[in-house]
């Protein structure tokens, strides 16, 4: 195979308009800078390339800053990943599962800081196996709880969830930053290396630490040992890292930005695993864990409500917006099509399944809502934008059909609640063929969804069924998916002001939701100090991050220089 | 990018070698960042296809600053040397010490 068949292997895995585009020139550009014996793509064209790819793929490639705010951010995501699960290891959950997932994400945090430059492909690999590791436990440890049982005796899939959501969305980010283009500075090189190195050593003797005081919580006669105050602590090392590789890298604030949004989109997630495993947090319902992913579909919801907030406020202030915005709208809107019409469908799969008519309503008002939303986002690919919007309009008027009729619906009240501000975000978005095509792959982990809960459901127990197993994997498979998607609207102007209220939104909306099925004040005032935090936090980056020379149009070269 | 087009058009493998000449070899472009890039500036109307060549077989395609982007480039470039002026003017008037050699203002590359 000679080297310009090898070139053309790794194009294919941009998209086929693209590759018509472009790909030809490509072609010649790689293969006039290839040196003359070459045989083989060099590493880094080649990562370069595959980046370049999926960023074509996402729609993110018009977004300044990106791959810059990665960089940043990835290192910081491993050392969290690494940090979670280990910590969770001490704390006293062990087994199997919980061993192999600790183990491969030191293992990734040791080959970035060991390795550094020089073993990038090592640094990926590792990486993206250890992420392969958490999901395939995490879809374990919800199907077959009793496979995975806790030194103490207790089935695992109580505290595991929140590390392994937590551990699955900072841990796509550090898959993803291995693939963007490095950075060229040393002294980002050395900061990143040490600080994923100092927050993982200080986690884990943090955890250690409490354990040694054998700080345990008692619950009837169970005893558990808890991670909580070990969580908390390793806030502190991990936001000085935030703020001293911002700080020391970023030139242009665009890069920063996105860093600082990658980095606190996620993080209220961090407070509700804590929370999850204080037993006092939600005591009547502790042996179904369902307040972790109901809690992370309300960051989800308030992370959405924010962003359309944001949008209108946006739009409202530019009269004519930027190319970038609207792009990363026309994402979301895709992306919150595809998510709504899969959410409701599995729902529908599952009722269907356990024969509980009532719980989607009349009989043949739910039918109607699935099919409107499913053509609605399958047409949307093809059709113009109106009669799209139509259908969408027509399946949220039955949707809300469904749920005052439906009695039971009580039973997915998140789910619905979720799907409404989605399907409000694609009814005004704008449409592009490049970002809906992208949502084919939404659609397809949705009906994957459905798939893999139909049997489940219709052969085990249908509380476990219902209270479980559908809102841990939409909290596992659909916030990261969503998130991204939000993280791409965040690419109207006010940046940092757009990160730090949607992680401000996220935590209030939590509170919000908590309060409403438990009043619980410390846990308000908790998640209210805490959203306070993220906001100042976000401002403080910000003010680092800004350009040190005076304003003034700025080139659009990021991608060249970044 | 932009100073790289500035006096003539030049194809993907020209800019990224151009590129790399600015910068005295700090930056080093790929074809997977570049083109991203040459879209985002032929979509903001700062680079226009000049012409489009088969050379061996292969097509190269040649891409020149436009007008609007010869502006935006003269403006960075006047910011920069206010820049450099105003931070030069400071470190002359520092009378403690003999102010250092002036060095010339460092280009972005663009």
């Amino acid at each position: 195979m000679s080297l310009e068949d090898r070139y053309r292997r790794l194009l294919r895995a941009y998209p086929r308009s693209y590759r018509a585009r472009r790909g030809e020139e490509m072609l010649s550009t790689l293969l006039d800078s290839a040196a003359p014996r070459q045989t083989h793509p060099s590493r880094g064209d080649a990562s370069d390339l595959l980046m370049g790819a999926i960023r074509e793929r996402l729609g993110l490639h018009a977004v300044p800053g990106f791959a810059a705010g990665l960089r940043v951010a990835g290192p910081v995501c491993l050392a969290f990943a690494a940090a979670f699960t280990a910590s969770n290891w001490i704390a006293g959950h062990r087994n199997t599962a919980s061993t192999v997932v600790a183990v491969a994400w030191l293992l990734a945090a040791l080959a970035h800081t060991v390795g550094g430059q020089r073993a990038r492909g090592l640094t990926a690999f590792t990486t993206g196996a250890a992420w392969l590791s958490t999901l395939g436990v995490s879809v374990v440890a919800i199907t077959t709880p009793p496979l995975i049982i806790d030194t103490d005796g207790f089935s695992s899939t109580v505290h595991l969830y929140g590390e392994y959501v937590v551990a699955l969305m900072f841990g796509l980010i550090a898959a993803l930053a291995t693939a963007a283009p490095q950075t060229s500075s040393g002294t980002l090189r050395t900061v990143d290396r040490a600080g994923v190195a100092v927050a993982v050593i200080s986690a884990v003797a943090a955890v250690a630490l409490v354990e040694s005081a054998t700080y345990r919580v008692a619950f009837n006669d169970l005893v558990f040992t808890t991670p909580v105050w070990a969580t908390w602590w390793l806030l502190a090392p991990v936001t000085a890292l935030i703020v001293g590789v911002v700080r020391a890298v970023t030139r242009r604030a665009t890069g920063g930005l996105w860093a600082t949004g990658l980095l606190l989109v996620p993080l209220p997630m961090i407070g509700l695993d804590s929370f999850d495993l204080l037993g006092s947090w939600h005591l009547p319902s502790w042996s179904l864990p369902t307040q972790a992913p109901s809690a992370s579909l309300s960051v989800m919801l308030g992370a959405v409500v924010a962003l359309a907030v944001l949008i209108g406020a946006t739009r409202a202030a530019t009269p004519a917006p930027t190319r970038d915005s609207r792009m990363g709208l026309a994402i979301a809107g895709s992306v919150g099509l595809d998510l709504a019409a899969a959410l409701n469908a599995s729902i529908f799969a599952i009722s269907t399944a356990n024969n509980d008519g009532p719980t989607m309503g009349t009989g043949w008002t739910a039918p109607l809502t699935v099919g409107a939303l499913l053509v609605a986002a399958v047409a949307s690919r093809f059709l113009p934008a109106w009669p799209v919007r139509g259908l969408i309009g027509f399946g949220l008027v039955t949707l809300f059909w469904v749920v005052l009729d439906g009695g039971n619906s009580s039973l997915y009240p998140e789910l619905y609640a979720t799907m409404v501000p989605l399907l409000l975000v694609a009814l005004v978005a704008p449409r592009s063929r490049g970002a809906s095509r992208t949502g084919g792959a939404f659609i397809a982990a949705g009906a994957a969804m459905a798939l893999f809960v139909f049997p489940l459901a219709d052969g085990s127990d249908v509380t476990y069924a219902h209270m479980v197993v559908a809102p841990a994997i939409g909290g596992i498979v659909l916030v990261p998916l969503l998130w991204l998607g939000g993280v791409a609207v965040l690419t109207g102007p006010p940046r940092g002001v757009a990160a730090a209220t949607v992680a401000f939104a996220a935590g209030l909306f939590w509170a919000l939701q908590q309060l409403f099925t438990l009043t619980d004040s410390r846990a308000l005032a908790a998640v209210i100090g805490g959203g306070i935090a993220v906001l100042l936090i976000g401002r403080a980056i910000r003010r680092l991050a800004a350009p040190r020379t005076p304003t003034a149009p700025a080139l659009p070269v990021d991608a060249a220089t970044s | 990018m932009l100073a790289a087009l500035a006096s003539e058009s030049l194809h993907g493998y020209g800019i990224i070698q151009r590129v790399a000449e600015l910068s005295h070899d700090r930056v080093k472009l790929r074809a997977g960042t570049l083109y991203p890039a040459l879209d985002r500036l032929t979509n903001d109307g700062i680079v226009e296809l000049d012409r489009e060549e088969v050379v061996d077989g292969r097509l190269r395609r040649y891409y020149r600053l436009t007008d609007s982007g010869a502006t935006l480039l003269a403006a960075d470039l006047e910011r920069q040397r206010r820049n450099a002026d105003a931070a030069a003017a400071r470190l002359a008037a520092r009378t403690t010490t003999p102010a250092p050699a002036r060095r010339a203002p460092r280009v972005r590359p663009a």
